[in-house]
Formats: C-alpha cells, structure tokens, sequence
C-alpha cells in the first residue's frame, strides 16, 4: 500500500506548481477568455516544453512514457492552479486512441506533434456516453475503392473550435465504433464555435456530408469500441484529479476567507456553524481524492471491470463533492463570492463544466450498477 | 503508489485467516452488534482465544506483550476479524486501560492489572460521562478527597457502558478544585467495583437492552496506590487514548456486511412488479452508499500508509470517525426502510421475521447505533476538532 507521489513525480509537480501559479495566478486579473486563449498559444507551448504533455505519451514518439499515476499528478496540479489548458483532450485522450488504434504512419505523424504542443485536438464521441443511449451522432459510410463519407452532429465539443484536427467517434461501440481524423480547416465541415461554461473554447460541430479516403480512419474499422472506451475512462479519471486540485483550491481559498474576513468583531473562523460546514467540506473532499487515487492506480491495467468500476465511482463520489465544495465556498465567500473578479467562481464553473463530460454521474452511477455482481462482494 | 499488499504483508493475511478457520468457532460466527454489547461471555471466551497466540495484545507495547505490529498489520488483522465476522474485542479493557497501565502505570500496578486483563479476571468499565459533564469533559465534578493513604471519592458517573458486568472501572476524578485550569485538577483512578459505597443503577436505552448505567460513589474510599499517572495529571493519561490507534474506527468491512444485509433484504420486497431492490430510487440510493464506503475504505488505507511513515495527521482519526459513524447510521436506515413493517415490531423474540430470514437484529442495532455519533467524543467535537486544524495558521490543502 503505497500513496506517496514518488520522489521524481514530486520533484515535477513542485515545477508545474511553481509553472501554473506564475502565469494562472494571473488569472483573476486577466480577462477569462484571454486566459483561455494564452493557454491554447504561449503558455501551451511553455507547459509542453516542460515536459507536462509528453510525460503521458509513449516513448517510442518524443514522451517519457508516463503511466495513470502520471497523469493523477499533473492533473491534481492543473487544477489546483486553475491552469486552463487542454491537457486531457490532447495528452490522454488524441494521443490514447492514436497510440491504441493508429498505423505506425498516424503515430509519427502525431504523437511527436501532440508531445511539442503543435498540434491541437478536439474528440468528438458522439455522445456516446450521454445517458439514455442516443442513436449514434455520427455515420460512417464506406463508398467503396478506399471512399468513405461522414455525416451527422454533435451539439457540444469541447476545444473544437481551436484545434488543428478533429477525431470524430462514427457509429456506437456495441455496433461499431469508427474513429474518422479530420483537419479542423477541412473545407466540408461546419462548426459553430461558442464558448463553454468555463470560457474555454467548444463547437457545434455539424458534419453534412464530409468524405475523406482510408487515410484518415484511425484504427480498424468499426473496432475501435474498446479503445475508445478505455481511453475515455483514462480521461474521466483525469478529470478527478484535475476536479481535486480544483476542490483543494477552493478549500484553501475558503480557509483563507474565514480567517481573514472580519464580522461582528471577529474573524468568520470563530462561527461554528462555518467550523462544521468547513470539516464536511473537507470530508467529502478526501473521500472523493481516496477515490480518485484508486482510479488512477488500477489505471495502469486499464479496461479491466476492476478500473471501470473504480473509475465509475470516482467520478459519481467526485460530482457530489464538487457541488457541495463549490456552491459551500461561494456561500461561505458571501456576496465576494458572486464576483467574476474572484478565482473561485471560474473554478466553481469549470467543476460544473466538466461534471458531465466523459459520462455523467447519472452514467457512471449506472455503469458502476452493471459492473457489481453482488451489492456488497 | 500502489495498491497491493507487500509479500510479508500477504503472508501475514494468509496466517490470520488460517487462525480464523481453525479457531473461530461457528457459534461465535455472526455475532451482532448487539449480542457483543450484551453478552460478555462471547467476547471473553474469544478473548481467551486470542491470548493464547498473544494477539489479544498484539498492539501493546512490546515490554508488555505487545508484537510490533505495523498499522497495516493490525489493520490487515482486524478487517480479516470482521471479515470473519468474529465477537469484538473489548474497547476498554484491551484498546484503552491496558495501554495505559503500559504506559503510565507503576510496576506494580502493571504486575497486578496486566495479567488479570488478558485473562479475562477483569473486565473492566469507562468512568468518564457525569450528568453535568458529557462533551465538555473536563468540567466533571465526582470528587476525590486525600485522606491518609486513601482518596475519598463521592459523586456520580453516568452512561457507564459495562458498569453492571464490570469488576473494575477507570475513572477521573477531580483531585483539585482550585486548579487555574478545569483539566488541570482531574486524576484518574482505577477502582474496584466491590468497594463500600458504590451503587450502580441500569439505564435502559432506545433498543431495549441494558448496556448503560448510572454510578454513585457515596465516599467511597479508594487507596492511594490506585492512583494511575500520577495526581492531577489525569487529563494528560485521558488525552494519551486519542492517540493509541486509528486503524478499525471506520470498520468498513461490517458496514459492507451490513449493507449487504440491507440489500437481501430489499430483494425480498416487493415494490409493483418489481423487488425494492431493483427500483431505481432505493438501488440509486444503495449504490452512492456503495460507493461512499469504496471511498472510506481507500481513506482508512491512506490513513494507515501516512501511520505506517509516522506522517499521521492529527485531524485523521476525528474524520475516519464521523465518516465511519454517519455512514454505517444511513445504511442502518435504508435497511429498516428495506425491512417497512417488520421494523415497527418491538426487536424482540416475539418480532415476526422477515420472509428474507435477515434483519432480525437490524432495528435494534440501528437504534443503538445513534449512540455511535455521541460516544467517544459526539461527532460535533469531532468537527470542532477537524475545523480547528484546518484553520491553523499554516495549514494547506
């Protein structure tokens, strides 16, 4: 049983620390979007040159060959220091179904580039984790000679709209999944760009009838099902981590108010009424982090019902906690906390943006229900 | 980090199991929350089990019988214990006075207490609660007056779980009235229950058992060599307990069982076409349960990995209790919700049972159970204590 960071993971999270807070602790004084925009540009560039993106990719392609545990680590620091680059969406997720399910010509091509910061990705899954169990957003056809055509649509993709490439998930994984690559300025796609609740870049992306040849499917036809929802696991664990820094911030932030703002002669840490609200807080904070560090450890065998279950009920644990973290640390802030000028209610934000991406509570809650044999193995 | 156990730590499971099967008798099996708080004879028969093989006080220290178990190893051991289902261990005899004779007790005090502890001659009861002194502890009143080579003791203790059974009781006392502080006057003494002048009196509590009582020394005279850490330093040995052991305060393992108890049960409602157990609501409900134990399960690990590196910190065992105490209390409610009218039978022989064949046990256990955010410190201290820590000046998350 071990849960210590070792010493070379330490010594990365203490430079990404020391990274994040030079430039996003900036982020309360920036405009939100121009943040958003230096995250995608220089400061993109910046943490891929300290290694932070290619710590995760295979070292055979310009990475370090980095594992889950890796990943826990950078996470947990991107969102302690509300760093708000798409580390997920490029490092674990276009890189995982390359890596899995790409030739050894698509790995060169991109690997390298996702590794230096230089090619951007957006994924678009088709909903398929959405609950309720749409009909797949995306259709493949094979036209024969090597032709395929692509048509359908996806309301919401996150950095769609400021990627190089899109990898689109065609088909459903029980019937077929196909993973189509596209360049983002293919002249048949449409996208309509707005921005995400968390002022982060996203796209309608609407696919009318695009047609590309073999090229551009990544992995085997209708196979890639597996893969996909493997490495979408991989992201969902990801994005505990990065919900736990999130959540320690917050903390942090709110201890700091209390004993700072002064109220009817004192100091708000003297309320017990705060006092107790503060240790549930803090409670369900490491409770959901317990959570979290197990679905990243059995994420080195990843795709077993073990790591499914585990990354099922951390993500359920984490949704919870993160509403009661957030909505107790703008309560707590008072009016101050309604501010847009204050870093609390972006990482408020960017908690409620994420809760329902790479599946939902409600899903995760129901897939944990499916994995179980017995209520209580 | 890592989640497997090392090879000695796996041997080590291997062997407790082993000792489980071949000594574990099957009527010792499954013995309820209640039927450990009630029956003393169990739990002193697996008592005298366990001290043959010198584990009974694995967690002493070594002078005394103690075997250097790491936190993992006595967390290992006590999972496999529930795991088992095996009777309790008791709390005050072995967890809390036997330590402290270790620690605080003169040689012959550890001579005389020690033995007739592990043999089971002594059971021993907690006097710490007084009617005007519950949370705030170190207001109590019960007196101890020097006079010659004895203390005279008079007042009363109250909610004394044991006393009727107990032939021994650890008790604080207040040696000073006029200390500058209240915890500086307060002394603890280990008194025999057959002295003149003690009188104890049952309270029967919600569940409809005997484990509580009231306890009344009218000048009750108790020799000086009973003093344990010296006087006035009482509050000092008190505080040393918080510190003994942090592993088994959540016990997942049983509230696991428990809910799993809960779950057979609701299988066997009906609720429409199909059982409770299959309805959404009461499975949703179920599952986060589920989940929030997985959570809790992880947290006691991390609990114990940061004890095992003497990195423990001060607010883990507060936390692992309300978490443990509040979540084993839901579950108890979900499962008397599972149980619908059978749970408003009185928990007696007379009950009818359910058509499950589970929970006969469950609505008084559950009734009980309330106690568990009360006792050892009530779970508001608890918070106190975590807030308190967390509002430190250079505390960070």
């Amino acid at each position: 049983m071990d849960f210590q960071y070792s010493a070379i993971q330490n010594e990365f999270r203490a430079t990404l620390r020391r990274f994040i807070a030079a430039h996003a602790g900036a982020a309360a004084k920036t405009n939100p979007r121009d943040n958003a925009r230096r995250w995608r540009t220089d400061l993109w560039t910046e943490i891929a040159a300290l290694g932070a993106l290619a710590a995760l990719l295979p070292e055979a392609y310009d990475g370090m060959g980095g594992d889950s545990v890796d990943a826990l680590a950078i996470m947990e620091e991107a969102g302690r220091g509300q760093a708000g680059a798409p580390i997920i969406e490029n490092a674990i997720v276009a890189a995982g179904v390359i890596g899995r399910l790409g030739s050894a010509r698509q790995k060169q091509q991109f690997l390298p580039a996702i590794a230096a910061g230089t090619n951007k990705f957006a994924f678009a899954d088709g909903d398929m984790l959405a609950p309720g169990g749409a009909a797949p957003a995306f259709k493949l056809t094979d036209l024969g000679g090597g032709k395929y055509r692509v048509a359908g649509r996806q309301a919401f993709v996150a950095e769609a709209s400021d990627c190089d490439h899109l990898i689109i998930a065609c088909g459903a994984p029980e019937t077929g999944l196909t993973l189509v690559c596209l360049p983002r300025n293919h002249e048949t796609i449409m996208l309509r760009p707005f921005r995400s609740l968390d002022d982060r870049p996203a796209a309608s992306v609407i696919l009318e009838s695009v047609e590309l040849d073999a090229a551009g499917i990544i992995g085997p036809e209708g196979g890639a099902g597996q893969a996909v929802s493997t490495v979408l696991d991989l992201a969902c664990a990801a994005q505990c981590a990065e919900a736990a820094g999130l959540m320690a911030s917050l903390l942090n932030q709110t201890i700091t108010h209390l004993k700072t703002r002064t109220q009817f002669g004192q100091p708000l840490a003297n309320f017990q009424a705060l006092q107790h609200r503060l240790a549930d807080m803090y409670a369900a904070y490491e409770l959901s982090l317990s959570l979290t560090y197990k679905a990243a450890i059995l994420g080195r065998q990843p795709g077993t019902a073990a790591h499914q279950a585990a990354v099922s009920a951390a993500k359920v644990q984490t949704a919870e906690a993160a509403r009661l973290i957030g909505h107790e640390a703008i309560q707590m802030h008072g009016a101050m906390g309604m501010s847009l000028e204050l870093p609390i209610g972006h990482a408020v934000k960017r908690l409620k943006a994420m809760e329902p991406q790479y599946g939902a509570a409600a899903y995760h809650l129901r897939r944990y229900q499916s994995l179980r044999t017995a209520p209580a193995a | 980090m890592d989640l497997t156990l090392t090879p000695a730590e796996l041997a080590f499971q291997r062997q407790v199991d082993e000792f489980l099967q071949a000594e574990l008798k099957p009527e010792w099996r499954g013995v309820s929350d209640i039927d450990n708080r009630t029956r003393p004879e169990i739990m002193a028969a697996w008592q005298a089990v366990l001290a043959a093989k010198n584990w009974l006080t694995a967690g002493w220290p070594a002078a005394h019988g103690g075997l250097g178990w790491s936190p993992m190893q006595h967390h290992i051991f006590k999972e496999a214990c529930s795991q088992a289902r095996a009777p309790k261990i008791s709390t005050m005899s072995i967890g809390m006075i036997g330590p402290l004779i270790c620690v605080f007790g003169n040689p012959e005090q550890q001579a005389f207490y020690l033995p007739r502890i592990i043999s089971g001659a002594d059971i021993w009861c907690q006097g710490f609660s007084e009617p005007g002194a519950g949370s705030d502890l170190a207001s109590l009143k019960t007196a101890a007056r020097r006079d010659g080579d004895d203390y005279i003791v008079s007042g009363q203790k109250i909610w004394t779980t044991y006393a009727h059974v107990a032939t021994k009781m650890f008790c604080l006392v207040r040696t000073d009235p006029h200390a500058a502080r209240p915890q500086a006057g307060i002394s603890m003494l280990l008194i025999d229950m057959t002295l003149h002048g003690i009188t104890v009196r049952p309270i029967h509590t919600i569940d409809g058992e005997h484990h509580f009582n009231e306890v009344f020394f009218d000048d009750v005279r108790v020799p000086v060599s009973c003093l344990l850490g010296g006087e006035h330093k009482g509050w000092d040995v008190a505080r040393a307990l918080l510190a003994f052991e942090r592993s088994g305060i959540a016990d997942v393992v049983a509230a696991r069982q428990l809910l799993g108890d809960a779950a057979a049960i609701a299988a066997g409602e009906m609720l429409g076409s199909a059982s409770l157990l299959d309805s959404e609501d009461f499975n949703n409900r179920l599952t986060k349960l589920e989940i929030a134990l997985d959570a809790l399960e992880i947290l006691e690990l991390r609990v114990m990995d940061a004890a095992e590196r003497k990195a423990a910190r001060d607010h883990d065992a507060s936390m692992l209790k309300i978490l443990g105490s509040e979540l084993k209390q839901k579950i108890h409610m979900l499962g008397i919700e599972a149980l619908g009218i059978f749970a408003s039978a009185w928990p007696d022989d007379d009950a009818p049972v359910h058509p499950s064949g589970s929970g006969d046990k469950l609505v008084a256990d559950a009734l009980f159970a309330r106690a568990t955010s009360i006792y050892g410190g009530a779970n508001e201290v608890q918070r106190n204590i975590v807030a308190k820590i967390l509002l430190k000046s250079a505390f960070e998350i």
